[in-house]
Protein backbone atom coordinates (compact mmCIF):
# COMPACT_ATOMS: atom_id res chain seq x y z
CA UNK A 1 0.00 0.00 0.00
CA UNK A 2 1.70 3.24 -0.81
CA UNK A 3 0.77 4.76 2.81
CA UNK A 4 2.64 2.51 4.50
CA UNK A 5 5.66 2.84 1.83
CA UNK A 6 5.47 6.35 3.02
CA UNK A 7 5.35 5.68 6.50
CA UNK A 8 8.33 3.73 6.21
CA UNK A 9 10.00 6.21 4.20
CA UNK A 10 9.21 8.87 7.02
CA UNK A 11 10.75 6.22 9.26
CA UNK A 12 13.80 6.05 7.29
CA UNK A 13 14.39 10.19 7.09
CA UNK A 14 14.02 10.65 10.40
CA UNK A 15 16.00 8.11 11.41
CA UNK A 16 18.84 9.34 8.93
CA UNK A 17 18.35 12.64 10.17
CA UNK A 18 19.10 11.31 13.66
CA UNK A 19 22.06 9.89 12.33
CA UNK A 20 23.65 12.92 10.78
CA UNK A 21 22.73 14.29 14.14
CA UNK A 22 19.98 17.02 12.92
CA UNK A 23 17.49 15.80 15.21
CA UNK A 24 17.86 13.92 18.58
CA UNK A 25 15.26 12.56 20.43
CA UNK A 26 12.72 15.81 21.44
CA UNK A 27 11.41 15.02 17.94
CA UNK A 28 10.61 11.60 18.75
CA UNK A 29 8.83 12.69 21.39
CA UNK A 30 6.78 15.40 19.43
CA UNK A 31 5.80 12.59 17.41
CA UNK A 32 4.55 10.58 20.19
CA UNK A 33 1.81 13.12 20.91
CA UNK A 34 0.34 12.85 17.81
CA UNK A 35 -2.66 10.16 17.86
CA UNK A 36 -6.07 9.78 15.78
CA UNK A 37 -7.73 12.63 17.43
CA UNK A 38 -4.72 15.14 16.74
CA UNK A 39 -3.54 13.53 13.22
CA UNK A 40 -1.90 17.23 12.24
CA UNK A 41 0.11 17.73 15.47
CA UNK A 42 3.19 17.39 14.29
CA UNK A 43 2.61 19.44 11.25
CA UNK A 44 0.74 22.12 13.60
CA UNK A 45 4.34 22.28 15.67
CA UNK A 46 6.60 22.42 13.02
CA UNK A 47 4.54 25.23 11.11
CA UNK A 48 4.34 27.19 14.23
CA UNK A 49 8.47 26.19 15.48
CA UNK A 50 9.39 27.94 11.73
CA UNK A 51 6.97 30.78 12.05
CA UNK A 52 8.39 31.90 14.97
CA UNK A 53 11.91 31.02 14.28
CA UNK A 54 11.64 33.31 11.53
CA UNK A 55 10.50 36.34 13.28
CA UNK A 56 13.65 35.39 15.56
CA UNK A 57 16.06 35.21 12.67
CA UNK A 58 14.59 38.16 11.16
CA UNK A 59 14.66 40.19 14.50
CA UNK A 60 18.33 39.13 15.37
CA UNK A 61 19.40 39.98 12.22
CA UNK A 62 18.08 43.53 12.63
CA UNK A 63 19.48 43.80 16.08
CA UNK A 64 23.30 42.45 14.89
CA UNK A 65 23.40 45.22 11.93
CA UNK A 66 22.42 47.98 14.55
CA UNK A 67 25.34 50.41 14.90
CA UNK A 68 25.15 49.82 18.50
CA UNK A 69 24.02 46.15 19.21
CA UNK A 70 21.03 45.59 21.81
CA UNK A 71 22.52 42.33 23.45
CA UNK A 72 19.54 42.35 26.05
CA UNK A 73 17.09 42.20 22.51
CA UNK A 74 19.63 39.79 20.78
CA UNK A 75 19.86 37.34 23.98
CA UNK A 76 15.90 37.59 24.06
CA UNK A 77 15.23 35.86 20.94
CA UNK A 78 18.15 33.55 21.20
CA UNK A 79 17.00 32.29 24.10
CA UNK A 80 13.37 31.98 22.36
CA UNK A 81 14.79 30.32 19.57
CA UNK A 82 16.96 27.66 21.33
CA UNK A 83 14.13 26.62 23.37
CA UNK A 84 11.69 26.02 20.48
CA UNK A 85 14.35 24.37 18.47
CA UNK A 86 15.95 22.27 21.35
CA UNK A 87 11.62 21.26 22.15
CA UNK A 88 11.24 20.25 18.83
CA UNK A 89 14.48 17.81 18.06
CA UNK A 90 16.97 20.50 16.15
CA UNK A 91 19.61 19.74 18.12
CA UNK A 92 22.45 21.27 16.22
CA UNK A 93 20.85 24.70 15.78
CA UNK A 94 19.91 24.79 19.40
CA UNK A 95 23.67 24.16 20.16
CA UNK A 96 24.46 26.85 18.15
CA UNK A 97 21.44 29.22 19.50
CA UNK A 98 24.06 28.60 23.51
CA UNK A 99 26.62 29.66 21.78
CA UNK A 100 24.84 32.46 19.94
CA UNK A 101 23.88 33.59 23.55
CA UNK A 102 27.21 33.40 25.17
CA UNK A 103 28.51 35.41 22.51
CA UNK A 104 25.67 37.62 23.24
CA UNK A 105 26.67 37.91 27.18
CA UNK A 106 29.92 38.46 26.09
CA UNK A 107 28.80 41.41 24.60
CA UNK A 108 31.48 40.15 21.37
CA UNK A 109 29.65 41.57 18.44
CA UNK A 110 31.94 39.73 15.96
CA UNK A 111 31.56 36.48 17.45
CA UNK A 112 27.92 36.69 17.08
CA UNK A 113 27.70 37.68 13.92
CA UNK A 114 30.45 34.18 13.34
CA UNK A 115 28.10 32.49 14.96
CA UNK A 116 25.02 33.66 14.00
CA UNK A 117 25.81 32.96 9.97
CA UNK A 118 26.29 28.63 11.91
CA UNK A 119 22.87 29.20 13.86
CA UNK A 120 21.40 30.16 10.52
CA UNK A 121 22.98 27.52 8.79
CA UNK A 122 22.28 24.80 11.08
CA UNK A 123 18.33 26.21 11.29
CA UNK A 124 17.95 26.39 7.19
CA UNK A 125 19.07 22.50 7.60
CA UNK A 126 16.69 21.80 10.04
CA UNK A 127 13.84 23.72 8.02
CA UNK A 128 14.63 21.93 5.16
CA UNK A 129 14.22 18.75 7.33
CA UNK A 130 11.26 19.54 9.12
CA UNK A 131 9.35 20.42 5.88
CA UNK A 132 10.07 17.36 4.27
CA UNK A 133 8.79 15.62 6.89
CA UNK A 134 5.41 17.66 7.13
CA UNK A 135 5.04 17.56 3.82
CA UNK A 136 5.27 13.27 4.10
CA UNK A 137 3.15 13.30 7.02
CA UNK A 138 0.54 15.40 5.34
CA UNK A 139 0.63 12.92 2.15
CA UNK A 140 0.22 9.98 4.02
CA UNK A 141 -2.68 11.50 6.16
CA UNK A 142 -4.38 12.26 2.45
CA UNK A 143 -4.10 9.02 1.79
CA UNK A 144 -4.91 7.68 4.87
CA UNK A 145 -8.34 9.63 4.95
CA UNK A 146 -8.97 8.76 0.85
CA UNK A 147 -8.74 5.37 2.27
CA UNK A 148 -11.21 5.68 4.79
CA UNK A 149 -13.38 7.54 2.17
CA UNK A 150 -13.48 6.16 -0.86
CA UNK B 1 17.92 16.90 35.78
CA UNK B 2 15.22 17.35 38.39
CA UNK B 3 15.63 19.49 41.20
CA UNK B 4 13.26 19.04 43.87
CA UNK B 5 12.51 19.68 47.83
CA UNK B 6 13.23 16.24 48.89
CA UNK B 7 12.70 14.19 45.39
CA UNK B 8 11.82 10.88 46.16
CA UNK B 9 12.54 7.87 44.34
CA UNK B 10 9.89 7.60 42.57
CA UNK B 11 11.58 8.85 39.42
CA UNK B 12 13.71 5.37 39.27
CA UNK B 13 9.46 4.12 39.27
CA UNK B 14 8.43 2.51 35.92
CA UNK B 15 5.39 4.92 34.99
CA UNK B 16 2.87 2.12 33.60
CA UNK B 17 1.95 0.76 36.65
CA UNK B 18 -1.02 2.50 38.08
CA UNK B 19 -1.00 5.07 34.69
CA UNK B 20 -4.57 4.39 34.41
CA UNK B 21 -5.60 5.13 37.90
CA UNK B 22 -3.01 8.15 37.89
CA UNK B 23 -5.36 9.25 34.73
CA UNK B 24 -8.25 8.72 36.36
CA UNK B 25 -7.20 11.09 39.34
CA UNK B 26 -5.80 13.28 37.27
CA UNK B 27 -9.06 14.80 35.37
CA UNK B 28 -10.13 16.89 38.46
CA UNK B 29 -6.71 18.39 38.57
CA UNK B 30 -6.30 22.39 37.02
CA UNK B 31 -3.68 22.93 35.14
CA UNK B 32 -1.77 26.70 34.54
CA UNK B 33 1.23 26.43 31.63
CA UNK B 34 3.21 30.04 31.78
CA UNK B 35 5.45 30.18 29.10
CA UNK B 36 6.27 32.56 26.45
CA UNK B 37 7.31 30.40 24.11
CA UNK B 38 4.32 29.19 21.68
CA UNK B 39 5.99 25.69 20.70
CA UNK B 40 6.40 25.14 24.51
CA UNK B 41 3.11 25.72 25.14
CA UNK B 42 1.35 23.46 22.77
CA UNK B 43 3.74 20.64 23.54
CA UNK B 44 2.93 20.92 27.17
CA UNK B 45 -0.55 20.93 26.73
CA UNK B 46 -0.67 17.95 24.62
CA UNK B 47 1.39 16.04 26.79
CA UNK B 48 -1.25 16.93 29.71
CA UNK B 49 -4.46 15.97 27.39
CA UNK B 50 -2.43 12.71 26.76
CA UNK B 51 -2.80 12.22 30.85
CA UNK B 52 -6.75 13.78 30.93
CA UNK B 53 -5.48 16.60 31.55
CA UNK B 54 -6.51 20.16 29.59
CA UNK B 55 -4.34 22.87 30.90
CA UNK B 56 -4.84 27.40 30.46
CA UNK B 57 -1.98 28.32 28.88
CA UNK B 58 -0.54 32.09 30.07
CA UNK B 59 2.28 34.24 28.00
CA UNK B 60 4.22 35.42 31.13
CA UNK B 61 4.68 35.35 34.83
CA UNK B 62 2.27 38.63 35.36
CA UNK B 63 -0.89 37.19 34.31
CA UNK B 64 -0.09 34.31 35.94
CA UNK B 65 -0.16 36.17 39.00
CA UNK B 66 -3.35 38.28 38.29
CA UNK B 67 -5.30 35.13 37.48
CA UNK B 68 -4.49 33.79 40.64
CA UNK B 69 -5.02 37.78 42.68
CA UNK B 70 -8.12 37.51 41.02
CA UNK B 71 -9.73 34.01 42.24
CA UNK B 72 -8.22 31.30 39.97
CA UNK B 73 -6.56 28.67 41.64
CA UNK B 74 -4.62 25.52 40.03
CA UNK B 75 -3.29 22.25 41.40
CA UNK B 76 -0.50 22.23 39.26
CA UNK B 77 1.44 25.25 37.37
CA UNK B 78 4.33 24.95 34.80
CA UNK B 79 6.39 27.78 35.28
CA UNK B 80 8.68 29.16 32.70
CA UNK B 81 12.21 31.17 33.83
CA UNK B 82 12.49 33.51 31.15
CA UNK B 83 9.61 35.40 30.06
CA UNK B 84 9.02 39.15 29.43
CA UNK B 85 6.93 41.49 31.59
CA UNK B 86 7.47 38.84 34.87
CA UNK B 87 9.75 35.83 34.92
CA UNK B 88 9.18 32.91 36.34
CA UNK B 89 11.30 33.39 39.27
CA UNK B 90 9.59 36.99 40.24
CA UNK B 91 6.09 35.34 39.94
CA UNK B 92 7.10 32.40 41.76
CA UNK B 93 8.03 34.55 44.48
CA UNK B 94 4.80 36.79 44.24
CA UNK B 95 2.75 33.20 43.83
CA UNK B 96 4.11 32.07 47.34
CA UNK B 97 3.35 35.73 49.31
CA UNK B 98 -0.08 35.28 48.14
CA UNK B 99 -0.18 32.37 49.84
CA UNK B 100 -0.70 30.04 46.44
CA UNK B 101 0.23 26.53 47.77
CA UNK B 102 -0.28 25.10 43.94
CA UNK B 103 2.70 22.16 43.04
CA UNK B 104 4.80 24.92 40.69
CA UNK B 105 7.21 23.15 39.00
CA UNK B 106 9.68 25.19 37.06
CA UNK B 107 10.63 24.19 33.57
CA UNK B 108 13.91 26.13 31.92
CA UNK B 109 16.13 26.10 29.28
CA UNK B 110 19.24 27.39 31.08
CA UNK B 111 22.04 24.87 31.94
CA UNK B 112 23.36 26.86 34.89
CA UNK B 113 23.32 25.41 38.09
CA UNK B 114 23.14 28.20 39.65
CA UNK B 115 20.12 30.16 38.32
CA UNK B 116 18.23 26.44 38.81
CA UNK B 117 19.09 27.21 42.69
CA UNK B 118 18.02 30.49 42.21
CA UNK B 119 14.68 29.54 40.91
CA UNK B 120 14.19 26.52 43.50
CA UNK B 121 14.76 29.17 46.16
CA UNK B 122 12.01 31.43 44.94
CA UNK B 123 9.79 28.68 45.93
CA UNK B 124 9.29 25.90 43.49
CA UNK B 125 8.39 22.27 44.23
CA UNK B 126 10.73 21.04 41.47
CA UNK B 127 12.13 22.12 38.15
CA UNK B 128 13.33 20.08 34.97
CA UNK B 129 14.65 21.36 32.07
CA UNK B 130 12.63 22.06 28.64
CA UNK B 131 10.99 20.07 26.97
CA UNK B 132 9.35 18.23 29.30
CA UNK B 133 8.40 14.31 28.41
CA UNK B 134 5.73 11.68 29.51
CA UNK B 135 8.00 10.27 32.07
CA UNK B 136 8.67 13.89 33.85
CA UNK B 137 5.20 14.83 33.79
CA UNK B 138 4.49 11.32 35.05
CA UNK B 139 6.44 12.13 38.17
CA UNK B 140 4.61 15.61 38.68
CA UNK B 141 1.38 13.61 38.69
CA UNK B 142 2.81 11.45 41.48
CA UNK B 143 3.67 14.27 42.98
CA UNK B 144 0.06 15.70 42.73
CA UNK B 145 -1.52 12.95 44.05
CA UNK B 146 0.60 12.48 46.95
CA UNK B 147 0.17 16.20 47.35
CA UNK B 148 -4.12 15.54 47.14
Amino acid sequence: MVGTTLSQELKNYIQSMHDQGVLDHHFDHVKALQNEENPQFVMEVISMFCQDAEIGVAEITRFLNAPVVDFAKVINFVHQLKGSSSSIGGQRMALACRELRQASENRDKERCLEIFERMKQEYNTLRGCLNAISQMERTILENETRRRNP
Amino acid sequence: MVLGKGASSSLSRKMVDGAEDMVSNCNDFTVLVVDDDPVIRKLHDMHLKKFGLSAQVVENGKTAVDLCHFGATFNLILMDKEMPIMDGVEATKELRAMGVNSLIVGVTSRDSQYETQAFMEAGLDFCFEKPLTADKISFILQELNKKN
